[in-house]
């Protein structure tokens, strides 16, 4: 039965990818846990032997490593190459979302404000107008007054909408 | 000295050379393909066990390395991120041409003829060929998880983000690996521990 201990943590331990607490607790289980230690030292001792770059890395052809270097070697074009890496660099850290969120946020809170203003300023502007249109009425003749009543709403339906007594508007059609 | 320590001087040095291939200058490119070229090959050549589709990916890898430089993290080991784009060259690779399995039958064949060929005068090129054998006859996701760990030297945490996949499940197959390697090697008479 193997320990759990060795898939869980032995191989993060080896790997360095421990907390400093979480190594020093995995060490004192090293020295309760035989399994442990002896997975420990098989690996590290075929790391040492097998697990290298001399014995798992291969040669690639000098020709081709020629034609890299050569690639590889020429000057930078940076404007060209810096301009889409930073785009890249934009999209990858996931900036555009919250940056189009703040934008349309911006844009909106500005013509709420814009509008609220409007309306302050609206309402700045009445009392004056109402000031002109009391002025204006104070000066009108009585003369205009009558003739306009006469036509107001109230006594068009009895004095010109020819309505008869049984509700109905009766229409003369020759005319 | 340990290998976190060992790995931060790497990564210190990594970061010099880095900075002076930014800077255009010729010999920080070159040191750094030089020192990583054959891990890099190593793993594209098990991965995909053809040399010349290994070869055009190691052309492929170093061109992207070369053209997304600038998106480099610092924080991060220049290694780790350049098997991150030999792995995605990879899977790029098989999922264009279908061939995997193909291939990696291929593979593990040559490497079968390759042992059996009379090349006895050097002990260490046997182990290797050995060792190598053992590798290539890993499960794919093993063969991945391990490469990248041992050639590559790219943390678990980095190497689950690589396979998609969560940590726990990339410290099994890592585990997984290590055991059959151990049983082959011990069947063909190595042990690792001696």
């Amino acid at each position: 039965m193997e320990c759990r201990k060795w898939e869980e943590t032995g191989l993060l331990y080896t790997a360095g990818e421990l907390t400093a607490r979480e190594a020093l607790d995995y060490e004192t289980h090293l020295t309760t846990c035989e399994e442990c230690r002896k997975e420990l030292y098989c690996y590290r001792s075929e790391q040492k032997r097998f697990f290298t770059a001399d014995v798992l890395g291969e040669a690639p052809s000098v020709k081709i490593d020629a034609e890299i270097l050569r690639v590889c070697s020429d000057p930078r074009p940076k404007v060209r190459i810096a301009v889409p890496a930073l785009f890249a660099a934009f999209l990858r850290r996931q900036v555009l979302v919250p940056a189009m969120l703040f934008i349309v946020g911006f844009i909106s809170v500005g013509y709420i404000m814009m509008n609220m203003e409007n309306a302050r300023q609206m309402a700045a502007h009445q009392p004056q107008k109402s000031a002109v249109q009391t002025m204006t009425a104070q000066a009108e003749p009585d003369s205009l007054k009558d003739s306009l009543a006469g036509d107001s709403g109230v006594n068009f339906a009895s004095t010109r909408g020819n309505l008869n007594d049984k509700g109905v508007i009766t229409v003369d059609l020759k005319k | 000295m340990n290998p976190t320590e060992e790995q931060k001087e790497n990564q210190e040095e990594d970061q010099v050379f880095f900075a002076l291939w930014l800077k255009g200058d010729d010999k920080g490119f070159s040191v750094l393909y030089n020192k990583y070229k054959n891990r890099v090959f190593g793993f594209l050549f098990k991965m995909t066990g053809e040399r010349n589709v290994a070869e055009d990916l190691l052309q492929e890898t170093f061109l992207a390395a070369y053209r997304n430089a600038f998106q480099f993290d610092r924080t991060r080991s220049f290694l780790s991120w350049l098997f991150g784009i030999a792995h995605k060259r990879t899977i790029d690779y098989f999922r264009h041409a279908k061939v995997e399995t193909d291939h990696r039958q291929d593979a593990i064949e040559s490497v079968g003829s390759r042992i059996e060929a009379p090349d006895e005068e050097l002990a260490n090129e046997k182990v290797r060929q050995i060792v190598n054998s053992a590798v290539e006859n890993l499960d794919p996701f093993q063969r991945d998880v391990f490469l990248l760990r041992e050639l590559g030297g790219v943390p678990f945490k980095e190497i689950a983000e690589i396979m998609n996949c969560p940590i726990n499940t990339a410290l099994g197959r890592m585990r997984l690996a290590l055991r059959n390697i151990r049983k082959d090697l011990e069947k063909r008479g190595i042990n690792g521990v001696s």
